[in-house]
């Protein structure tokens, strides 16, 4: 198990759920930061003196007490921290529940895993720990895994428009690509059409193109 | 009627002869030309063709080489005293100014003032006419010539009826020996002293006026002879009238010969008031006729000079107007200019406040929702925990799940309203909020043709953008049961057009808008853009929002 665990976290009361937990898993030396700024020090000393943290759990958000600081958040901590130790591992505990902002913090900071304070975040916390002990994938609450999974196909492009129409106009899936090509119209390989065809009957739901027609003309897409 | 001599000495012939002289052969030079000009104006001069000489003399004044030199003070002079025998006093005026204005020598300097005087005296500008005359009586080295002036003085004297002075100043002169000497000047002086003698009623004049008629008689002297019978006409006015008459008849004659009008009219008024009837009729005919041609003539001399002068005023005038209208144009910029800056302060001060109503209608909602949502369930919570046993598992899990029910809602809360990154990472943020309204029930489709710079957005309508999106998902979530909501980004030449619709219940727009798409409109009228709804029940809900760039 981790050895050594820096906690940055402003407030007293989320910091015993942690403390239970890493007491719980036996881990020897805790040291702990209310601000952000304090933590870089510390890592630093550690690394000077041989004895680097082995894990940093962090928040996102600290509250602002007028001290003026340089790091405001957890993010800023997290991009310096990665600039000084960058194979230290880091676990974010935050109640920062925007799917986006998650996810860009696994895209971006590359943090090696997440826990949403929550009610049964003690055990979400322990589970997190030992899974980034024991495996390098990134660590993420089964009821949070969704927001991992790439969503960028829920955009709809002028060529999937142009698709729906030419379904809509009787063209049959087949006979697209010879279409297209007369008309001029790009991308308008056979694959291409099949996987646009496909992914657009997922977006809507729908059972058939007849289906994926007739709901896009209830929208008014076409 | 009064006799001022304008005299001038050999002297300046003289010299112009000395000039001749000098000169070396040269035809096409400007010097050969002026001395050409010069002594053809002086033979026309001599034979009494006093226009051809007046052509010549400016002929002369135009070749001149050198216009503060002697030569051109004399020929402008010459010019001057042509002008004014013909009566043109204030060209003869303008002319001596010129040349007093460029004239650098002293020579003719006297000559110069004495004929300025005698165009202000007949001007009718006695004061001027003295000063003048001082002046050439100053600078005049010459004796015979002071003499002239100190008559030409005590003439102005005369005029301005200050006979006494004016006997002061003459009486003196007759004792002078080159005076004496010089008889058509020794007459003229006694016959101003006579006049003025004859005003003041003293013995003399009748002596003084009568020998200076003769002397004049003897010498042939008309314009002498026309002021000398004048004088003795007046004389004879009231002591024999006939007498009087037949003087004036001589001053008449006399004054023909001269050529001069101005006499030639003195002359014949006085015929006039002194006449038989039927002979008085001529007189005042002829006088008419001498009087309306001379007015004629001295019209169109004034008339020249009244144009030049007009000229040059409408030109003042022109160059005035200009600078007004450059004037005008200034201010009337300037007033632009300011009523500009004024309405670019009103326009940002109304933007401000409305900016600043939408963030204060935000923080009366957030206060709104904590009071509603939160206060109460934590009095509750705090209630069931006073009146409960705790130590039942049952009742510590009701607990439980009421305290996680007011933690949810504080963080739903704080998410609505917490901070948005407008740099870089807005679009992958908004495309992230789109999606997370995503779920089993719900599918969000973002239509677009990716050519949106967000970049270019002011970061406040990113900001409604971001957060009327957020409240318009909110609101198809929470009661449109849709199954899809397609949000359609257009980009337009002016601005960001964004169409939001779903397949859900829709909405009937004539009941009130709920706070969460009241709030959205606000917050769009407060970036100056637009929302408005469309919606029929059963036929989904629509938004169209419209974001100037």
């Amino acid at each position: 198990m981790f050895q050594k665990v820096l906690i940055a976290e402003d407030l007293d009361s989320i910091n015993l759920a942690i403390d239970y937990v890493v007491r719980e898993l036996a881990i020897a030396e805790i040291h702990h930061v209310k601000y952000c700024d304090d933590a870089i020090p510390k890592i630093k000393r550690a690394l000077a003196d041989g004895k680097p943290f082995d894990l940093l759990i962090s928040d996102l958000s600290f509250k602002e007490d007028g001290r003026k600081v340089t790091l405001a958040s957890g993010e800023e901590l997290i991009t310096a921290v990665k600039n000084i130790q960058p194979e230290l591992p880091v676990l974010v505990y935050s109640i920062e529940d925007r799917n986006y902002r998650i996810k860009s913090l696994f895209e971006v900071q590359h943090i090696n895993g997440f826990v949403l304070k929550g009610r049964d975040s003690i055990l979400q916390l322990k589970k997190a720990i030992q899974a980034i002990f024991e495996s390098d994938q990134p660590y993420l609450a089964p009821e949070l895994k969704h927001i991992l999974v790439d969503k960028t196909t829920a955009t709809i492009e002028p060529i999937d428009i142009q698709i729906i129409k030419h379904l809509s106009e009787g063209v049959q899936q087949e006979e697209m690509e010879q279409v297209f090509k007369q008309k001029g119209i790009a991308p308008n390989s056979k694959s291409t059409i099949e996987k646009r065809i496909g992914k657009l009957k997922l977006l809507f739901r729908a059972n058939n193109t007849v289906h994926l027609v007739a709901m896009a003309k209830d929208l008014g897409l076409i | 009627m009064k006799r001022s001599a304008i005299h001038f000495l050999f002297l300046i012939t003289l010299l112009l002869g000395v000039f001749h002289a000098c000169q070396p052969e040269n035809v096409l030079s400007k010097e050969a030309l002026y001395k050409a000009s010069s002594q053809k104006a002086i033979d026309f001069e001599n034979a009494a063709q006093l226009d051809s000489a007046y052509y010549h003399y400016t002929q002369a004044k135009i070749n001149s080489p050198d216009r503060t030199g002697d030569l051109f003070a004399y020929t402008l002079l010459k010019i001057a005293m042509l002008q004014h025998n013909k009566g043109d006093f204030s060209g003869s005026e303008e002319t001596i100014t010129e040349a007093l204005a460029n004239y650098k020598g002293s020579t003719y300097l006297p000559y110069l003032y004495n004929l300025l005087a005698s165009s202000y005296y007949r001007l009718n500008n006695p004061t001027e006419a003295l000063s003048y005359y001082q002046k050439a009586y100053e600078t005049s080295t010459v004796e015979m010539e002071r003499l002239i002036y100190q008559n030409n003085i005590g003439l102005i004297h005369l005029e301005t009826k200050h006979y006494a002075q004016s006997i002061a100043l003459l009486a003196p002169l007759l004792k002078e020996e080159l005076l004496i000497a010089n008889k058509p000047e020794y007459a003229r002086v006694q016959d101003n002293l006579g006049y003025a003698q004859y005003k003041l009623n003293l013995p003399d004049a009748f002596e003084n006026l009568s020998n200076a008629w003769r002397l004049r008689d003897s010498l042939q002297d008309n314009f002498g002879l026309t002021a000398s019978c004048m004088h003795l006409s007046e004389y004879y006015q009231l002591i024999q009238p006939e007498t009087a008459k037949r003087y004036a008849d001589l001053a008449y004659q006399a004054s023909v010969a001269t050529q001069s009008p101005d006499d030639q009219l003195e002359a014949l008024k006085w015929l006039t008031t002194h006449s038989q009837p039927q002979q008085a009729k001529l007189y005042y005919d002829r006088y008419i006729q001498l009087n309306d041609s001379l007015t004629k003539v001295r019209q169109l001399a004034k008339n020249q000079f009244a144009k030049i002068k007009y000229d040059s005023k409408k030109a003042t005038q022109e160059v005035i107007k200009y600078k007004n209208q450059n004037l005008l144009l200034l201010v009337i910029i300037a007033f632009i200019l300011l009523v500009g800056v004024l309405l670019y302060f009103l326009y940002q001060s109304i933007t401000k406040r409305k900016l600043q109503r939408s963030a204060y209608e935000t923080e009366t909602r957030i206060s709104k929702r904590i009071h509603d949502e939160l206060a109460n369930d934590v009095f509750h919570a705090m209630t069931f925990t006073q009146t409960t046993d705790l130590q039942n598992s049952h009742h510590k899990e009701s607990l439980l799940d009421a305290l996680e029910t007011i933690y949810k809602r504080t963080r739903d809360i704080s998410k609505e309203n917490s901070n948005i990154r407008t740099d870089e990472h807005f679009e992958a943020d908004l495309l992230q909020l789109l999606n997370s309204f995503s779920d089993p029930q719900l599918n969000v489709l973002v239509k677009t043709k990716n050519d949106i710079v967000w970049s270019k957005l002011l970061p406040e309508k990113k900001i409604a953008v971001f957060r009327v999106l957020q409240e318009l998902l909110i609101n198809t979530k929470k009661h449109s049961q849709a199954s899809i909501v397609v949000i359609d980004f257009q980009n337009q030449s002016k601005s960001l057009f964004i169409h939001c619709f779903d397949n859900g219940l829709g909405y009937d727009l004539t009941i009130p808008k709920k706070s969460g798409l009241q709030h959205a409109e606000n917050r769009i009228l407060a970036i100056q853009g637009t929302l408005t709804f469309d919606s029929q029940p059963e036929k989904g809900f629509r938004a169209k929002l419209i974001i100037p760039k």
